[in-house]
C-alpha cells in the first residue's frame, strides 16, 4: 500500500522505540528512514532486517568507544544508535573520521548523514567492504553493488569528512511511497510495543469524553 | 533614538511569565488566529465559493461538493452525508460511524474520484487515500439543536434564539486530520502554496466549508419535512452558528512535540502585544473603536455558557473584569502616553488571568495595520532546529539549564505527586492518553512529554559527566555515553534558540490540567466558547459569527469575531 512520508517517519520512530532505543534516537531514526525513501534507497526493508536481528539479541543497544573505534558491547553495532552520534561527532568536528566495527545494516547510517549535511556544504564518505557512499546535501554518490550496499553486516565501516561539494538544493522526492503490506505489518508490530493496552477504566478516563453524544 | 517597531521601549513579556500552563489555559483568540488569517487571505485573493453538487436524498443521505476557487488553484470539499442511528453517535475519536464525513480534495474531482472517495472517506482511518486528499474529517449533529432547527424551518419558523445561543452549532467535528495521516498528502507537498503557508490552513478551510454544509443539510431536511411551508434560515441568525468541536487529549502532546512551532505562535502574539504597548499616542477614532469592541466582547462573553464549575466561575469573574475594564477606559481613560501599555500593566494587578489575556486580545484588535503581517510568520520549519550541536560545551549546557529551568530543578521528583501521571498512547485507537503512574499499568511505555523531569535528570548526569571528564567535554561525547538523554539535550538546544518553545510546568504532576494545553492551541486556531467537559476534554465553537461562503464577498473584512451590537432577529 502507498504510505505518506510522514506516516513512515512516525511509524519508524515508534518501531525504533519499541525495539528499545531511547526516544531521542528514535526521533532521528524516523527521519533517517524517511530520508532513505526520499533518496529511493528503500529504508524500511533494511530497518526491519536490522530490528529483527536486534530483537533476536544479535545487536547491542550499547556501544563501546575506545582508541577512536566504536564497537558493540556484544554482537553487532546498532546503526540506529551509532548514526545520531556519528552526526554529532562529524558535525561538531570533534572528529573528522570515525571507525566502527561490526555494524548491522550499515546502509541505515547513510540516512542520518544525509540529514546531517542537508543544506550545508559539508560532505562525508561512508565506506565498508566494496561500498563507498559520498554524501552531500541532497545527493548520494553510490559506488558498489546492490548486494554489498544492502549487506546485513559491515565488518569495518569508516565515516570521514571529504572536500566540500557545492551544496545542491535537496532534490529528494516527495509524495507517497509503496511499502509492502507484510513489511508495514512487521514495522507496526514493533511500533505496537510503545502502546498501552486499554482497560475499561482507562477507556472511560482516557480522553475523558462521554461515550454518547446525543445532546 | 526614538523607540519604534524594531527598537521598542517596552519589550516582549518574558517566557517565564507567558509559558505557564495556567496562563496559556486562559488565552483567547486574536487577530493572528489561524481562522481569521485564513479568511483575510481568501478575501484579499478574491476567492470564490460555490456548491457544485447537492445529491442528498430524502433521508439526508448522499454526496455534496463545495468548491473554493483562488487565483491559481481550486479545492473541493466533498461531503458524504449519512443517516446515523442515535446510539452510534459518539464524540469520541474512537467512533466508527458518523453523521457526515468529509475530504478536502486538491482540485476538482472527476466522477470516478468521487466514487473512489465514497468508498473510503466514510470509513475515515480505515480507508485508502491518495496524494490528492489533503484533509480528512467527520462530524456529528448536535441532536438538541439540529432537530429543533429542522423542525422550526420545516413549519416556516426561524429557530429559537435561546436554543441557538445555548449550543451555537448544528454539527461538531470529532476529528480533522491533515499532514499525511492515513496516507493522505504530506503537508510538505502543499506547504509552499500561498493559501497554505499559515499553520493548519487546509484543515481550517475544510472546517469553514463544513459549516456551510451543516446549515444546507438542515435546510434540506426541513424542506423534505415541510414542503412548501418550509423556509430558509435568516442570514443573520445563520451567522450565529459555528462548527462545534470536541477536543480531547489527542491534541495535547502536539504543543510539547512541536517546540519550534509553538515558539513561532507565541512570539508572534507577544510581538503583536509589544508593538501595541509601544504606541505612544492613539487617535480618538481608535479609542472609540476600542470602546465599541469592548461592548461587543461583553456581549460575546454573555453568551459563553458552560456546565463546568471551574470555567463557570472563571466566566463570572471575566464578566466582572470586563466591567472594570470598561470603567478603566472611561477613567483614567486612554488619553495618556502609552495608553495600551498602561492598560496592560493595570490589568495585571486588577484582573483574573482570563481577564488579563482577554485584555491582550482586545488591545491588539484595533491595530490591524501594525500587527496583521505577523500572522504570515507563524509557520516554521521544525526540522531546522532538530539537529544537535555536538560541540556544545557541557559547562555551557549546565549554565543554560540553571538559568532557564530553575523551576524544573526545584521540583522534588521523589514526591509521588510530582510524578503522578504519565503520557502514553493507547493500543486500542492509537490516541494519546494520560495515565496514573502509581495506579495503572503501562508507565514503562511512557512517551517523552515530561521535560521538567527529564531535564532535571539530564542536569544531574551532565554534572557527573563533567566531574568525570575535567578536560572540558562536549555534548557529542556525553551523548555517546548517555544516549538516553538525547531528547532532553535537543530540547535545551532548541529552547536556547527559541525561548517560547518550552512550557514551564511539570506535565506529569498530580494537579496538571490537560485542558490548559488544549485551550492554548485552540485559541491560536481561533476557537471560542471553551466549554470543558472534564479536566481533559473541551468543546469549542469555530467560525461563530463568521460570514458564510455564499455571502463572503459582500461582508466586511475580518469584523466577525464578536457579535454585532444591533440585536439580531429571532
Amino acid at each position: 500500500m502507498f504510505r505518506s512520508l510522514n506516516e513512515i517517519e512516525q511509524t519508524v520512530r515508534k518501531a525504533a522505540r519499541g525495539r528499545g532505543l531511547p526516544w531521542g534516537i528514535a526521533d532521528e531514526a524516523g527521519k533517517a528512514v524517511r530520508c532513505l525513501h526520499q533518496m529511493e534507497l528503500g529504508g524500511i526493508g533494511q530497518l526491519i532486517r536490522m530490528l529483527d536481528q536486534s530483537d533476536a539479541g544479535g545487536v547491542s543497544l550499547r556501544l563501546v568507544h575506545g582508541g577512536g573505534t566504536w564497537t558493540p558491547k556484544s554482537g553487532k553495532l546498532d546503526p540506529l544508535l551509532a548514526g545520531p552520534s556519528l552526526c554529532d561527532f562529524m558535525d561538531a568536528r570533534v572528529s573528522s573520521r570515525v571507525e566502527m566495527e561490526q555494524v548491522a545494516c550499515p546502509l541505515l547510517l547513510a540516512g542520518f548523514l544525509v540529514n546531517a549535511v542537508s543544506g550545508r556544504r559539508d560532505a562525508m564518505r561512508l565506506s565498508w567492504s566494496g561500498v563507498s557512499l559520498e554524501i552531500s546535501s541532497g545527493q548520494i554518490g553510490i559506488h558498489g553493488s546492490d548486494q554489498e550496499l544492502e549487506t546485513g553486516l559491515g565488518d569495518h565501516v569508516v565515516c570521514e569528512r571529504i572536500a566540500g561539494l557545492d551544496g545542491l538544493p535537496a532534490s529528494a522526492r516527495s509524495g507517497q511511497v509503496w511499502v509492502e503490506d507484510a513489511a508495514w505489518a512487521r514495522l507496526e508490530q514493533y511500533a505496537r510495543r510503545t502502546y498501552v493496552e486499554a482497560t475499561e477504566a482507562s477507556r472511560n478516563a482516557g480522553a475523558g469524553a462521554g461515550l454518547l453524544d446525543n445532546d | 533614538m526614538k523607540p519604534g517597531k524594531d527598537n521598542p521601549l517596552i519589550g516582549l513579556r518574558p517566557p517565564c511569565e507567558v509559558m505557564r500552563l495556567e496562563r496559556m489555559g486562559a488565552f483567547h483568540q486574536t487577530r493572528l488566529s489561524f481562522m481569521r488569517a485564513l479568511l483575510r487571505f481568501l478575501k484579499k485573493g478574491n476567492w470564490q465559493f460555490e456548491r457544485t453538487r447537492w445529491d442528498i436524498d430524502l433521508r439526508g443521505v448522499g454526496t455534496a461538493i463545495y468548491q473554493a476557487s483562488g487565483p491559481d488553484r481550486m479545492y473541493s470539499l466533498i461531503c458524504f452525508a449519512n443517516d446515523l442511528p442515535d446510539e452510534k453517535r459518539s464524540d469520541r475519536v474512537i467512533a466508527e460511524e458518523w453523521d457526515a464525513t468529509f475530504v478536502l480534495f486538491d482540485g476538482v474531482p472527476a466522477k470516478e474520484e468521487v466514487k473512489r472517495l465514497k468508498k473510503n472517506v466514510p470509513k475515515q482511518e480505515a480507508g485508502h487515500y491518495a496524494q490528492t486528499e489533503l484533509v480528512l474529517s467527520r462530524a456529528n449533529r448536535s441532536v438538541r439543536l439540529f432537530e429543533h432547527v429542522v423542525d422550526s424551518l420545516s413549519v416556516g419558523r426561524q429557530p429559537d434564539r435561546e436554543k441557538m445561543e445555548a449550543v451555537g452549532y448544528l454539527m461538531r467535528t470529532t476529528a480533522v486530520y491533515g499532514n499525511g495521516k492515513f496516507g493522505i498528502s504530506d503537508r510538505e507537498r502543499i506547504a509552499h502554496r500561498p493559501e497554505f503557508t499559515g499553520p493548519f490552513r487546509a484543515e481550517l478551510l475544510s472546517v469553514w466549508l463544513i459549516r456551510a454544509f451543516t446549515v444546507d443539510i438542515a435546510e434540506h431536511l426541513a424542506t423534505v419535512r415541510g414542503g412548501s411551508r418550509a423556509t430558509r434560515m435568516d442570514a443573520r441568525i445563520r451567522r450565529r452558528l459555528g462548527v462545534g468541536n470536541a477536543t480531547g487529549l489527542g491534541m495535547a502532546p502536539f504543543l510539547v512535540l512541536h517546540p519550534a512551532l509553538i515558539h513561532a505562535w507565541i512570539q508572534a502574539r507577544e510581538t503583536a502585544l509589544a508593538r501595541v504597548r509601544n504606541i505612544e499616542r492613539s487617535s480618538s477614532e481608535i479609542i472609540r473603536g476600542f470602546s465599541l469592541l469592548l461592548s461587543r466582547a461583553m456581549l460575546g462573553v454573555e453568551s459563553w455558557g458552560t456546565a463546568d464549575p471551574r470555567q463557570h466561575k472563571r466566566i463570572g469573574k471575566l464578566k466582572q473584569d470586563l466591567v472594570q475594564l470598561a470603567a478603566y477606559v472611561k477613567n483614567p481613560g486612554l488619553g495618556m502616553p502609552y495608553p495600551w501599555n498602561s492598560l496592560v500593566d493595570w490589568s495585571v494587578g486588577n484582573l483574573s488571568l482570563e481577564g488579563q489575556e482577554l485584555a491582550v486580545t482586545l488591545v491588539i484588535e484595533p491595530h490591524q495595520d501594525l500587527v496583521d503581517d505577523l500572522a504570515e510568520g507563524m509557520s516554521i520549519d521544525e526540522s531546522r532546529y532538530f539537529r544537535i550541536n555536538g560541540a556544545q560545551a557541557i559547562s555551557d549546557a549546565l549554565g543554560f539549564i540553571r538559568e532557564t529551568y530553575p523551576w524544573a530543578l526545584d521540583i522534588d521528583f521523589s514526591d509521588p505527586a510530582s510524578m503522578a501521571r504519565f503520557w502514553y498512547v493507547s493500543e486500542e485507537k492509537l490516541e494519546p492518553r494520560l495515565g496514573e503512574r502509581f495506579d495503572e499499568p503501562g508507565a514503562e511505555k511512557e512517551h517523552p512529554l515530561a521535560y521538567a523531569r527529564d531535564i532535571a535528570r539530564l542536569y544531574k548526569d551532565l554534572m557527573a559527566f563533567q566531574q568525570d571528564n575535567p578536560d572540558g567535554p562536549v555534548m557529542a561525547q556525553f551523548l555517546l555515553a548517555c544516549p538516553e538523554h538525547r531528547h532532553a539535550v535537543r530540547r535545551i538546544q532548541v529552547v536556547r534558540r527559541l525561548p517560547y518553545a518550552e512550557i514551564r510546568d511539570n506535565l506529569i504532576s498530580q494537579g496538571m490540567m490537560p485542558i490548559d494545553l488544549l485551550r492554548c492551541k485552540l485559541s491560536f486556531f481561533g476557537a471560542s466558547k471553551f466549554d470543558p467537559k472534564s479536566d481533559r476534554w473541551v468543546r469549542i465553537n469555530m467560525y461563530q459569527h463568521a460570514p458564510f461562503p455564499d455571502e463572503f464577498s459582500q461582508m466586511a473584512e475580518d469584523d466577525w469575531v464578536y457579535p454585532p451590537l444591533i440585536p439580531n432577529p429571532g
